[in-house]
Formats: structure tokens, C-alpha cells, sequence
């Protein structure tokens, strides 16, 4: 591998499985074609051949793990039809990146943060957005886990060094829900949202689009109880590690289904 | 032993209110067996309550090295006598629980894991 790596650019983007449905049918939603387009532009644009997918879902307590496989499967993760809720089965395949994951490993155990290998495939956190954005590139699926909001900030830090060491152009994506509130959803609801998660989702995009994601700690504890965003907000501190605090440009914003807060942010790389 | 994909009837479901999976296979004899798993701890061991199709309950803190998966069927060493077959979408379902997956809930309670 060579020294003349990159991380290109981070994105925050939503993961429900209703994703590959309206991607499938031809939809015209904002929240699909934006998704589309950063595939066009991860590919195209910015020649990216690595993708680095943490899944909001692969949540475990212990470590941060990184899958060195060279093939990851798919595997279902979500509620199968009947609708309202139940989704259409869908199946994802990408080639790994082992020698990019053991780097990861390797910058993760070097910063003293507990990381570890762990055979585990794509949950549909990873597959979902990255299948709707039509990505094909080398990718490393890894966790986001349980663990301190500072670690996953070091985490964010040592990805981006092993990359940068590793010769690879790569991109992360770490995907999550601002408010999360599944127990709320209501798929008819068109023009309502709830009350707590639109002042929840608005002072994380404020927070966020000034270059002060690590700040969204900060917020109101019964606030943040209400809104219960995705995987406890640690995508966005991931983020912010790898990407040394950079602000993210919301590319698109709904609050969803009553209840779920749909943002995509794509955040440069600021030198270190 | 072939078990059907009928999503009205989920090999596995979350229970976000309850916080615990629930897994059920039918063994051999087509009898039915439940794993609840209850808890995962601070080094990712779970604990999971095993009821057998007496309605015994075997209660035992594992970790994922301790389960045996293969495409259709699920087993566990530390109940050796347990062997069920499971829709080879509901195995790989449990196979990624035990790893630390946490799936869209079934059962949706107000947060998440």
C-alpha cells in the first residue's frame, strides 16, 4: 500500500429498508435520488475505491469490530411484509477490503481503543443505503457498538489515519435517524410531525452544519429521551472524528412518517 | 426438515419494549422450541432462556462462539440435546444477533437497543 491515501468525504445518511422499496418502484422522493447521487459521486466524482460502512444496527457492547472478509453477504435484519411496516426481502453482495479492515484494526488498537475482527456481513444499516446508492466498490463493514461517545470520536480519528496510510481513496458512510421514535410511526401521517423530534432534529442539523457535531451531547437529556435518536447519535460522533469536526451540508431533511427524522449531511475531510 | 419463510409467522422477532429477541425452531420431532434472549452484557455475553417443548426452562449466559448455526439449523453447546431447524432467513437473522446486530423491532418500544 502506498502513502497517498484519503479520506474523500463522510456521509450521514438515512438507513430504513422503505429505502430499497422506493428505490425499486422508481421514486422520485427526494431522499432516494439524493442517496443516488452520492453513489454517482463516490463512484464518478471523486474516484473513490474504498467505501467504509458503519452500521447503526451492529450494535454490540464490547469492542468497535471491523469485518475483514473479502466477500460480504447480506442478511435480513427488518420486518418482511405485510406493510404498513413490513418491507419487501431484499439480498445485498459486495466484495471486502481485508487488507483496508486489518489496517483499521490495527490504527484502532494503536490509538488504545478496544477493536477486534469479527466475521459478520452487511445488516441492512450497511446494505440498504449502500444498495440504493448503487455502489459497487471494495467495502469494510464495521460496528458503531455501545461504546462512550469520546471513544467513538478516537475511532472516527484512528479510521481515518490507517486510511490515510493505506494508499486508499476511501469514503465513509455512517448511517443513522435523527429522531427515532419507531413506536410513534404512522405512515399516513403526511404533514404532522412530532413535536419533540422536529426541535430535537433542528438543533442537531444546527449543531451539525456549524462544524460542532460533538455539541449534540449537549443537548437537553429529555429531549434527546424523546427523540431516541438512531444508534444513540454515535454515527454523527464517528463523523466527527474522522472528519477533524467538519461541517456537514445537509443535502435533504424530512421528518418521516410522524416520527423519524431522514437527514443526509456529506461532511469534507479538514486537514489534521 | 423444511422450514417455510411466512412472515406472519417470524422465526425471530425483537421486542424493543421488552428489549429481548425471541427465537423458535422445531426440533426433529417437529416440537417447538423458544430462545429469549434476555440480556447482553458488558463483554457481549447473553443471557437466553431456553424453553424446551415440555416447557422446561434452561437458563444459560453464552457468548456467540457457543451457538452452531449451519443453513437450516441452530445449535447450542451448552444443551447438547437442543438441535432445531430454523428458515435459513431467520438463522442468518439470529447468527447476526448473536454478533451484536440489533434489527428493526418487530415490536417497536420508545428507544433503541
Amino acid at each position: 500500500m502506498s502513502a497517498e491515501g484519503a479520506l474523500l468525504q463522510s456521509y450521514f445518511v438515512p438507513n430504513g429498508s422503505y429505502l430499497m422499496e422506493l428505490a425499486e418502484d422508481g421514486s422520485t422522493a427526494a431522499v432516494v435520488q439524493v442517496l443516488q447521487g452520492i453513489g454517482r459521486t463516490i463512484e464518478q466524482e471523486l474516484k473513490a475505491d474504498a467505501v467504509i460502512v458503519a452500521s447503526p444496527h451492529w450494535l454490540p457492547k464490547s469492542a468497535f469490530f471491523v469485518d475483514p472478509g473479502a466477500i460480504h453477504e447480506s442478511f435480513h435484519d427488518y420486518v418482511l411484509r405485510p406493510a404498513p411496516f413490513g418491507r419487501r426481502f431484499y439480498t445485498h453482495v459486495l466484495p471486502g477490503d481485508p487488507a483496508l479492515a486489518n489496517a483499521l484494526i490495527a490504527a484502532g488498537e494503536a490509538e488504545g481503543l478496544p477493536v477486534r475482527a469479527k466475521s459478520y456481513g452487511m445488516d441492512h444499516g450497511a446494505f440498504c443505503p449502500l444498495k440504493v446508492m448503487g455502489v459497487r466498490l471494495p467495502t469494510v463493514s464495521i460496528s458503531i457498538s455501545q461504546r462512550p461517545f469520546e471513544e467513538c470520536v478516537r475511532w472516527g480519528r484512528a479510521i481515518r489515519k490507517a486510511v490515510e496510510k493505506s494508499g486508499r481513496r476511501a469514503v465513509l458512510v455512517a448511517p443513522g435517524n435523527l429522531c427515532h421514535r419507531l413506536d410513534l410511526r404512522d405512515e399516513s401521517a403526511r404533514e404532522d410531525y412530532f413535536p419533540a423530534g422536529k426541535a430535537f432534529d433542528s438543533r442537531v442539523i444546527e449543531l451539525v452544519t456549524a462544524g460542532r457535531s460533538r455539541d449534540i451531547a449537549n443537548i437537553d437529556r429529555e429531549l434527546w429521551r424523546a427523540a431516541a435518536p438512531e444508534a444513540d447519535g454515535r454515527p454523527l460522533f464517528l463523523i466527527a472524528g474522522a472528519s477533524g469536526n467538519a461541517p456537514g451540508r445537509l443535502l435533504q431533511y424530512q421528518g418521516a412518517i410522524y416520527s423519524v427524522g431522514d437527514a443526509t449531511f456529506a461532511f469534507d475531510t479538514l486537514a489534521a | 426438515m423444511i422450514a417455510t419463510l411466512d412472515p406472519l409467522h417470524p422465526h425471530f422477532i425483537y421486542d424493543a419494549k421488552r428489549k429481548v429477541g425471541t427465537a423458535r425452531g422445531s426440533d426433529k420431532q417437529g416440537k417447538e422450541w423458544l430462545l429469549e434472549f434476555r440480556e447482553r452484557h458488558d463483554d457481549d455475553r447473553m443471557t437466553v432462556a431456553v424453553i424446551d417443548p415440555q416447557g422446561e426452562e434452561h437458563r444459560v449466559t453464552v457468548s456467540e462462539e457457543d451457538f452452531t448455526f449451519t443453513d437450516n439449523t441452530v445449535r447450542l453447546a451448552a444443551l447438547p440435546q437442543m438441535r432445531i431447524f430454523m428458515h435459513p432467513v431467520y438463522v442468518k437473522k439470529l447468527r447476526g444477533f448473536t454478533r451484536g446486530n440489533i434489527p428493526t423491532p418487530d415490536i417497536a418500544g420508545p428507544s433503541l437497543p
